[in-house]
């Protein structure tokens, strides 16, 4: 009688407690846009025997954010989707732990490295334009960032919100290092008067707001390599992108993505395997075609449709002192942007 | 076993059955302390202050909104009960009591349902859509959807109260229906009527996920902005004074509400037949009334399942073979059930202490709904700040899922025990039976249906918990309507229609633990 309500128990507190009893895995936390071919994780997969686990959380300052909340008990082993902007606050937070890739030495200098931050891909933010939609407007190209606070442009643009959103950060950014403070204010105090659209994130910036996907707004804060993305996912496939990129000075920023150790991660030699593994030509080889990024090797071939965009500009890592600006200055943008402050 | 040869019992006798009532306050205050009380004043530590966000003028406009729409909301729900309530005490119809339960289905509907529910109806590609870009609109329905069938209730028992010589005086005088609501009624209905409004202005204060899914940018309330600082932002101190604010809000409703919430000295009577009942003028336009109502609460959930089956090729299970091919919706299913196992079980127990506690000790019974008294964003975000180191333990979530999920059996056991004839106890107590005895024969079977009843709306409440789950969220421990909002943040119909299949799925789940844990005979309606 007792045995039988033990084993009752006992069935119970599996199905309550099951997942904790898993074997041997590696955890991956990522932004939202992360993809990798199935075959490329396989491969790790078989030649470590262990299982990875990909945990996506949302944007990728959101995804920090997250790993700075739980890092007494951290979530992840290893974190992609960091950048270049996001790094000094990782570090600030003392979230990463150092690694030094034998992979790394390779790379060529400007991609040099933080102690806890491998490289894997870099990409370009730009400003992307709807063809059609301007086109039958009959309104010309903007030849400098700041015409966008001319009338003829009034509630044409939609950028992503730099406090929720890295895209939104690195045109911030971009503006920043063109104009320098604190003249970069009264533009962004004039593209607020003259109908900016502010999105919470990449997504429904590009997917919602663009009037190439059924917004209202012809030009937005993407990537360079947008453009040949549009191609791929459009069935038929068109001869030329419906959108193009548009590299305004002031407009552009050089965004460098890696992957890095969670400090207080468990299975460190696996997770220190992976990061060599993404460096390797077969992952690095996959990573243009998944993400729409160009990889850290520039001898890496690349997708034919790679022929639609341009290949980034060399771009600088934010050290640790930089953490602090960088909040200021989101903090700035939001007092003047989305809550109508006057640029002092 | 004779008693009487049993001397020195007679000490016993004065205490029947309750030996542990001050182990089980202690119990209850510590629970209170751990889970409730300790995160909240470490958040109020973080640094900010109210007075340092009232001097900003962007939060001043949310903490206005926040306000405001509470103020909206409630005036709406209550101009939209009284008469609902009045209709329902006067005209006697069949399936009268079921109608009644039937109003209290929305306050237990998962809050993403709704939010899905409404965007699905008046949303830009809706079936109506009023409501397309920025409006408030949503987030007034959704706040009258929730509330109305609570206070329907109040009030209902508010009339049950009213002694029926003092009706049958009324009329042998010759008064109109309207004199006798004027006179008789609503002196003695107003308490309830507006505690609950109260209540009302509380919850729609509180409420997280709708404001979250439904008030977009612009009417995004308080308890939002508290997780956009957490989430996004990263500054707690701001979101410490922002949860500040809102609970100097939610303390000033619930005292306005326990000072309304005292019951006259009116024994409940049970229903009247009241004159006219059955043939009377005005029941066609009650029945149009009341159908129109249950049109409107009904149609946001009859949206979210017609949604579920519509796909690009027409009218199929596209969205549910998508979705059970997919491998995170066996997890979220689990988990959910899962969750929600545990937590019914822990606010069984906690339910079961309070209510001791409570009977013990009547002064305290704000204990039953503390936590109804702040914002559950506060609370989950001071779980991050205490207990850092908690945050992989189920026994946090549980905890938290439990704290929100107890005051239901609470109030159910306290309700019901305080109906228990006194001197049943005392007799059983006499004739030898011990305290255990007392407790198997006697409070057992009769406070069964209650405990079951509080049971069924924990288990519902658990599996719609979207505030703590979303501030907690760990991937392995992702649950339906975690799952719904991941899908609502992905691009693409097919995302869409998987959030509509998986709340779908989440509403019958809900209804479906309402039905089988909870014993809902009709005469329940009377009895709150």
């Amino acid at each position: 009688m007792t045995f039988k309500y033990v084993t009752w128990l006992a069935v119970f507190c599996v199905f309550l407690f099951g997942s904790h009893l898993k074997a041997q895995e590696l955890r991956l936390i990522t932004h939202d846009a992360f993809d990798l071919s199935p075959a490329i994780l396989d491969r790790f997969e078989k030649e470590t025997g262990a299982k990875v686990t990909i945990l996506k959380s949302g944007d990728a300052g959101a995804m920090l954010n997250k790993l700075i909340l739980t890092r007494e008990a951290p979530i992840a082993d290893l974190v992609y989707g960091l950048d270049n902007l996001l790094i000094a606050k990782a570090e600030a937070a003392h979230v990463l732990a150092p690694y030094a890739s034998p992979a790394a030495a390779r790379l060529p200098s400007w991609l040099h490295t933080l102690p806890d931050f491998t490289p894997t891909d870099i990409s370009e933010v730009a400003i992307n334009y709807d063809k059609a939609a301007i086109s039958k407007s009959g309104l010309a190209l903007p030849s400098r960032i700041e015409d966008f606070t001319q009338p003829a442009y009034r509630g044409l643009l939609v950028v992503e919100n730099p406090a929720t959103s890295s895209t939104g950060l690195a045109f911030l950014a971009a503006t920043i290092e063109h104009f320098g403070e604190p003249m970069v204010w009264k533009f962004w105090a004039a593209l607020r008067d003259n109908g900016l659209a502010v999105a919470d994130g990449w997504t429904e910036a590009y997917e919602k707001m663009f009037s190439r996907n059924g917004g209202t707004h012809p030009f937005v804060v993407s990537y360079t390599t947008s453009p040949p993305a549009e191609v791929f996912y459009s069935d038929p496939k068109p001869t030329e992108p419906p959108t193009a990129s548009l590299p305004l000075p002031g407009g552009t920023f050089t965004q460098i993505e890696g992957i890095a150790l969670v400090a207080g991660g468990s299975q460190e030699a696996l997770a220190k395997k992976f990061i060599d593994y993404m460096l390797s030509p077969g992952p690095q080889a996959d990573l243009p075609g998944r993400m729409w990024v160009y990889p850290a090797f520039a001898d890496t071939p690349l997708p034919d449709l790679f022929r639609f965009a341009t290949r980034p500009a060399q771009g600088s890592l934010m050290t640790e002192a930089d953490a602090g600006k960088i909040e200021g200055w989101v903090k700035e943008w939001t007092r003047i942007v989305v809550r109508a402050g006057q640029p002092q | 076993m004779d008693p009487h040869r049993r001397p020195g019992r007679s000490a016993a006798i004065k205490r029947p059955a309750l030996p542990r009532a001050h182990l089980s306050l202690a119990i209850a205050l510590a629970f209170l302390t751990f889970f409730w009380l300790a995160p909240l004043v470490t958040l109020a530590g973080m640094g900010g202050t109210f007075w340092s966000v009232l001097a900003d003028s962007y939060y001043l406009r949310i903490a206005g909104w926040t306000l405001l729409q509470a103020l909206l909301s409630s005036a709406i729900v209550g101009a939209l009960a009284l008469p609902t309530a009045w209709m329902l005490e006067h005209f006697s119809f069949k399936g009268r009591s079921a109608y009644k339960i039937a109003l209290l289905l929305p306050f237990l509907t998962p809050v993403l349902v709704t939010a899905l529910g409404l965007n699905a109806l008046f949303g830009g590609h809706g079936f109506l859509p009023l409501a397309v870009g920025e409006s408030p609109f949503l987030l007034l329905y959704a706040n009258v959807f929730y509330n109305i069938g609570l206070v329907v209730w109040f009030v209902d028992a508010g009339f049950g109260r009213i002694p029926a010589r003092l009706l049958q005086s009324a009329q042998l005088l010759g008064a109109s229906p309207w004199h006798v609501f004027r006179r008789v009624e609503w002196p003695i209905i107003r308490p309830s009527f507006i505690a609950a409004l109260c209540l009302t202005f509380l919850f729609c204060l509180n409420s997280f996920g709708l404001a979250l899914l439904l008030a977009g940018n612009r009417y995004a309330t308080l308890e939002v902005e508290i997780y956009r600082q957490t989430a996004f932002t990263l500054d707690l101190p701001t979101a410490s004074a922002l949860a500040q604010l809102q609970a100097l809000f939610c303390a000033f409703a619930a005292l306005l509400q326990a000072h309304f919430d005292r019951a006259l000295p009116l024994k409940p009577q049970g229903q009247v037949e009241r004159p006219g009942a059955r043939h009377g003028q005005g029941r066609k336009a009650a029945f149009l009334w009341l159908g129109m109502l249950g049109i409107l609460l009904l149609a946001p959930l009859v949206s979210v399942a017609l949604r579920s089956f519509m796909t690009e090729n027409g009218w199929s299970l596209g969205h549910y073979r998508r979705l059970a091919a997919d491998s995170a919706f066996p997890l979220a299913l689990a988990n959910s059930l899962r969750f929600t196992l545990l937590t019914v079980g822990a606010a069984g127990i906690m339910g079961i202490v309070f209510a001791i506690a409570i009977h013990r000790h009547p002064r305290g019974n704000w204990l039953a709904f503390a936590p109804y008294l702040v914002s559950p964003t506060a609370v989950a975000l001071g779980y991050l700040l205490l207990y850092p180191s908690w945050l992989a333990s189920p026994l946090l979530l549980i905890g938290g899922y439990s704290l929100f999920a107890y005051p239901f059996v609470a109030r159910q056991l306290t309700l019901a025990w305080h109906a228990l004839p006194r001197g049943l106890a005392l007799a059983a107590r006499t004739l030898g039976a011990g305290p255990l005895r007392t407790a198997q024969r006697i409070f057992l079977p009769l406070l069964w249906p209650a405990m079951r009843q509080g049971l069924a709306l924990a288990g519902a409440s658990a599996l719609g918990e979207f505030a703590v789950t979303l501030f907690l969220a760990r991937p392995e421990w992702l649950s339906l309507p975690r799952l719904v909002y991941e899908r609502l943040g992905r691009p693409g119909s097919g995302n869409l229609g998987e959030a509509y299949a998986t709340a779908t799925i989440l509403l019958l789940l809900a209804w479906l633990t309402l039905a089988l844990i909870g014993r809902w005979h009709v005469g329940a309606a009377r009895h709150r």
